[in-house]
């Protein structure tokens, strides 16, 4: 009698643990179905990109539209890469963008760094200074760089599309300089006992433990570097010198006969967004605790 | 058990392999019989083979005739001892378009061993009046999308005026089709030359025409019988939504520009120098676009033209067969040989000069309107007399006919306008609407305020079309808005 009593105990309990875990999973179901859901919504457009990049020009303008081409055209990619001059673009964009980058990591984590952790007179000034710069839209500022970098005899090189970056960015400075102050003072101080200077702190304590800022400086800076049309255009004259953004223009311009280059065009664009995506999906996890971190997105 | 997942690495190993195929497919070559297939039926309506070749970078040179003679193009410069550089900047930056033109251009150097020209391509307005500022702007500048911003470069002296240059060069004025050059001439002065020009013609899909009885040929004698013509053509589902418009409605500034003229309205007085956007004829043809708009709805017709797309490109409504008729720039003849290169002039499609209003309901003449492009050489150029005679080779028949022949677009010359290499059928329609009686008109004229009175414009037109605001209304703002701006420049 106390065996069955027992037994039937086991069985309630049992009964009622598979109960919670099927709610459980059943609500992790639900959960992964409404975020697969949401993903769906925000990945249909890059995903009609691709569409299209493998679609004929029929299958493109096809009502009621297709999502899935048939016969895929591989051939789209051929025409992408060589209607206008892809790879010598890619490389010019990722020269760009890999040199501002790093660019940015230098000058900006350095000024963060003083603008935090070092203590001296007139900081408040400097950082709100440093802070009202970003007031100051691109346009206002465009010409009169514009004629700077003319007379340095820089138009129609990289100079004035990089350089720049080595002198810091107060949007960036502002991002690595709220980290660093997150920083604790504990471990600056211990490092200074240790008769570490003020470049050995930066190198070997603060940056360390500033990766997430740092990923998310980089993501942002090379997506918006990459992504920049008007800084190549105004300063890049000469085709062998272009990036992609340029380039990429030469597929919207339908003069004579072009407009049937769409399914090119696409194949293009799918191409020019694979570095970024890459970079994300590499940097993912330290990019969001970096925008968690900092506050910014 | 654990379901296998697959980590970030993985991922990123399979989307590096992913982006290496791609590119190593698509650096291998074309494949052979890897052509795109001709076109199955893209509509119902439709059923048109896309021209499905690509277009690589491939552009033929046009040999230069024997002799070396540039046609229609004497030096009117001895050749420099030194070596020039010109530099021509222009908007497009269409692979093709560029080899070939540069290809045209690379003759002026037949003229003069010592002038090389440099082209550049892709230059918008905003790189041409960021260079001009900082004092280093290229020797010659086409216009292409800043027509309007002319008036506005004019008096603050970013180009210069050519009269004496035309005159030096009895360049003939007259050559150019009636009117055209209005877009470059202001304050007694003419500040750019006009290259080509795009004029708006009433696009028919003349066999669905069958399903009201009408020939192909029909032509719809004024916008009265037209809008008739499109209620009949127009195609419904059960529960009222459009599936096939009779008349695709005009959709932005240029298409409105064309409707206004065939009412004989006026956007602009070149007596007065002030904007007219509440001329009699400005607000006649509103409200007939309004009414349209009431008897199809207005949400209708925005659930239409978000459904369909109203694209200049393949998507075109009219192109695709969800709308049979459109007025349209001439433009749209390129799109029909890019996309659909089998279609036939009178049969698959038609282009006819927009019909006129009735007599009771337009005020003034009914015109056509056009749009012109042009050069203009920058002040602060290091050798304007060299970009005129630059300009003066981009004139010439050389020049003219033989790119405008390859992208099939309108010449605005009368020695030039009936060559034959033009021989495109659109080409031809739109040559004849300029060789006919009827008025064309540019609608905007040159002047300091275009480019921001367009703005206006389309933004009020835009609101009225969506029943926001009564053309009255609209049209009393921009007013306002453009007076305040004009004696703003003035003050």
């Amino acid at each position: 009698m106390s065996t069955t009593m027992s037994e039937s105990g086991i069985a309630v309990r049992q009964r009622a643990r598979r109960m919670v875990l099927l709610q459980r999973t059943l609500g992790q179901m639900a959960l992964y179905v409404l975020v697969a859901a949401v993903s769906v919504l925000f990945l249909f457009p890059w995903l009609w990109l691709i569409s299209t990049s493998l679609k004929s020009p029929e299958q493109i303008i096809a009502v009621p539209p297709q999502l899935l081409p048939n016969p895929v055209m591989w051939i789209n990619y051929y025409y992408g890469v060589t209607f206008v001059d892809f790879p010598r673009y890619m490389l010019n964009t990722l020269i760009i963008a890999t040199s501002v980058m790093l660019a940015r990591i230098v000058s900006c984590t350095l000024v963060a760094y003083a603008l935090s952790i070092v203590d001296w007179p007139g900081k408040p000034i400097l950082f709100a200074l440093v802070l009202a710069t970003m007031m100051l839209p691109g346009q206002v500022t465009l010409i009169p760089l514009f004629i700077i970098y003319s007379r340095l005899g820089w138009v129609n090189t990289f100079l004035p599309l990089t350089l720049p970056a080595l002198f810091g960015d107060a949007f960036f400075i502002f991002l690595m300089r709220q980290f660093f102050v997150t920083i604790p003072r504990d471990l600056v101080d211990a490092a200074r006992m240790d008769g570490a200077s003020h470049f050995d702190i930066y190198l070997r304590v603060v940056m360390p433990l500033a990766r997430p800022a740092l990923a998310t400086l980089v993501a942002f800076t090379f997506i918006w570097t990459y992504n920049d049309f008007m800084g190549p255009l105004i300063y890049l004259k000469d085709r062998d010198l272009w990036t992609l953004s340029l380039g990429m223009q030469g597929f919207t311009q339908r003069y004579g006969a072009g407009g049937t280059a769409l399914g090119a065009m696409m194949a293009a664009a799918t191409l020019y967004t694979l570095p970024m995506i890459v970079l994300f999906l590499a940097a993912q996890k330290t990019f969001i605790r970096g925008i968690v971190t900092t506050g910014l997105k | 058990m654990s379901t296998p997942r697959l980590s970030r690495r993985q991922l990123l190993r399979l989307a590096g392999a992913g982006a290496a195929g791609s590119l190593i497919a698509a650096c291998g070559g074309a494949p052979q019989g890897a052509e795109p297939t001709p076109a199955s039926e893209a509509t119902a309506v439709a059923q048109p083979t896309v021209n499905a070749t690509p277009v690589g970078p491939t552009a033929t040179a046009i040999p230069l005739p024997q002799g070396e003679t540039i046609e229609g193009f004497t030096s009117l410069m001895a050749n420099p001892s030194e070596q020039i550089k010109l530099v021509y900047w222009w908007g497009n930056n269409y692979e093709p378009a560029l080899q070939f033109t540069n290809e045209i251009i690379a003759r002026f150097s037949n003229a003069y061993p010592n002038v090389i020209v440099e082209p550049v391509a892709g230059q918008n307005c905003d790189a041409f009046i960021t260079a001009a500022a900082a004092g280093t702007p290229p020797d010659l500048f086409h216009t292409w999308d800043c027509v309007e911003r002319m008036g506005a470069w004019a008096r603050r002296n970013v180009i210069i005026p050519l009269d004496d240059y035309i005159a030096r060069s009895k360049f003939p004025l007259d050559d150019y089709a009636p009117g055209i050059m209005d877009t470059c001439r202001m304050d007694g002065k003419i500040w750019g030359m006009v290259d080509t020009a795009g004029v708006f013609l009433l696009w028919t899909r003349p066999q669905i025409f069958a399903d009201i009885g009408k020939p192909v040929d029909a032509v719809p004698q004024n916008t009265d019988e037209m809008w008739q013509w499109a209620r009949e053509l127009t195609r419904t589902d059960a529960s009222g939504g459009i599936e096939r418009l009779g008349l695709r409605m005009p959709n932005w500034l240029w298409e409105y520009f064309a409707w206004i003229a065939v009412f004989g309205g006026e956007i602009w007085d070149v007596n007065a120098g002030e904007p007219t956007p509440d001329h009699p004829g400005v607000l006649a043809a509103l409200n007939d676009l309004v009414d349209q708009v009431r008897l199809y709805g207005a949400e209708n017709l925005q659930r239409w033209s978000s459904g369909i797309g109203a694209g200049e490109g393949a998507q075109n409504p009219w192109l695709a067969g969800n709308a049979v008729m459109q007025v349209g720039g001439d433009w749209t003849g390129q799109a029909i040989f890019d996309f659909f290169p089998d279609w036939k002039f009178g049969e698959q499609y038609n282009a006819v000069a927009p019909p006129p209003a009735p007599e009771g309901k337009r005020a003034g003449e009914s015109a056509i309107a056009w749009w012109s492009w042009p050069w203009v050489i920058p002040a602060g150029t290091r050798n304007p007399d060299w970009s005129w005679e630059l300009l003066r080779f981009y004139l010439s028949t050389e020049f003219q006919v033989n790119v405008h022949a390859k992208f099939k677009e309108m010449l605005v010359r009368k020695s030039m306008m009936n060559d034959e290499r033009l021989g495109h059928p659109w080409i031809k329609a739109g040559r004849d609407i300029v060789n006919g009686q009827r008025k064309l008109t540019t609608m905007m004229p040159m002047n300091p305020v275009a480019a921001e009175y367009s703005n206006l414009l389309g933004e009020a037109i835009d609101g009225v079309i969506r029943l926001n605001r009564t053309p009255e209304e609209a049209m009393a703002q921009v007013k306002t808005e453009t007076m305040q701006k004009l004696s703003e420049l003035k003050g």
